[in-house]
């Protein structure tokens, strides 16, 4: 089946099996391999992804429900060989240990940013709280996260 | 693997009427996709239920307000509709699983799903949620139907609503119980109290000897003991002998001390 939607601001219209998942279809025939497969069934968070703007479990998607959405992977924050300013935020908070949360949580912390530039840290945890880190680097995290919204606010000015 | 894509109402009813072997009703996911890692489909057809703008509508209707089945929990949660004239609803919404699940899992699958535990199922039976369904046998939900309360006056009262859950967790959890309530509130006080206990047995149901604790009164803090005493004694009745009894009867405290809270601050404020 064809299916058309934009994956990373780029409009794609691939032949998918439609009832594989999204996860598959991102790390298989994209070969974004950003977002990781932890559980497979929406618990630990680390295969986040936005669809239209909010964020998802890319393991509870399928790929024939993609028709007409926009798909933003962690690979789709990078502009001109940039990185983007929360991607920025987490190297410099040391909220990456192992790394394997690390793009669900970014992408997570980005569908917060886009609604709400001044996130309390409650709503920051809040926000994160479907995204599990086996480092237990959340402290780190919550910061880069805050930090990002600073820095948002400012270029924002 | 046939997969089709209806993209409204009329189409949905044609493929339902096509007789296509073992079908499966997809929407949000969160619940038919867990665990398919790497294992075949047990169907022979997906019918996508995500592309069909009618079941995504929240509106007023002849006096009701009608919620689509594929509506996400997140939608509901942050409807002002929802939130003016069902708040428990919108309540229960907010606090299903996490972000990510919120912003796909649907009210329809919340119910067709039918766990024990569904969070917005007391709240569709406390506001006498009718259920709209398609298809020869009825297989597909498309939707809610919420009689609307009547606008506040001095005769008819101020309709409140409240919802509380509880959990293994603050958030992102499974409910251990769950208590929906709604009231009137007349002359400074509660009238025509319904209470709804879920997760405390197959399925939800009313609890007549509490909303009777809370008839009349300001959702005093001296009501707590009475109240919970009353739920506690409903619970024994839907799960005699059942391991997590002692426990349930015990904890529902908690919840019922939250509602006594949420309705006592309708009332001041």
């Amino acid at each position: 089946m064809i299916i058309k939607f934009v994956l990373n601001g780029e409009l794609v219209s691939p032949d998918l099996d439609p009832s594989r998942r999204l996860i598959d279809i991102l790390r298989e025939n994209f070969f974004l391999t950003g977002a990781k497969e932890g559980c497979g069934e929406g618990e630990c968070g680390s295969c986040t992804v936005l669809m239209d703007g909010l964020p998802v479990h890319s393991c509870l998607v399928l790929a024939g429900q993609l028709e007409g959405h926009e798909v933003l992977t962690v690979e789709g924050l990078v502009q001109n060989g940039e990185l983007d300013l929360l991607q920025n935020a987490f190297v410099e908070n040391n909220a990456v240990h192992c790394g394997f949360c690390t793009p669900g949580m970014i992408m997570s912390a980005k569908g917060l940013l886009m609604k709400n530039q001044d996130p309390s840290e409650a709503e920051i945890r809040e926000a994160l709280s479907g995204n599990i880190c086996r480092c237990s680097d959340y402290r780190q995290i919550v910061m880069a996260v805050k930090d990002a919204a600073k820095r948002l606010r400012e270029v924002s000015l | 693997m046939i997969f089709v894509r209806p993209a409204s109402i009329i189409e949905l009813a044609a493929a339902l009427a096509e007789k296509e072997g073992k079908t499966i009703l997809a929407a949000g996911c969160t619940d038919i996709l867990p665990g398919k890692i790497g294992r075949p489909w047990d169907a022979d057809r997906i019918i996508d239920l995500t592309h069909i703008p009618e079941l995504q509508q929240i509106a007023v209707e002849n006096n009701e307000l009608f919620i689509g089945s594929c509506c996400t929990h997140a939608q509901i949660a942050e409807n002002g509709l929802v939130q003016k004239y069902f708040k428990a609803l919108a309540e229960a919404c907010a606090q299903v699983g996490s972000v990510q699940i919120r912003n796909r899992g649907t009210i329809g699958g919340n119910v067709a799903n039918a766990s024990p535990a569904a969070d917005t199922m007391p709240c569709l039976i406390l506001f006498g949620a009718e259920r709209e369904v398609i298809g020869e046998n009825g297989e597909c939900i498309t939707g809610f139907c919420l009689p609307l309360p009547e606008d506040p006056s001095a005769d008819s009262g101020t309709p409140v609503s409240a919802f509380a859950k509880l959990g293994d967790r603050d958030i992102v959890t499974v409910a251990r119980i769950q208590l929906a309530a709604k009231s009137v509130i007349k002359d400074g006080r509660l009238s025509a109290v319904s209470v709804v206990l879920g997760a405390a047995g197959q399925t939800p149901y009313f609890c007549e000897e509490a909303a009777q604790v809370l008839e009349g009164s300001r959702a005093e803090e001296e009501l707590l003991e009475p109240f919970a005493a009353a739920l506690a004694e409903a619970i024994e009745a839907h799960i005699p002998g059942r391991t997590t009894l002692a426990y349930k009867r015990s904890a529902v405290k908690g919840p019922a001390a939250e509602i006594l809270k949420k309705l006592s601050l309708e009332l001041y404020y």
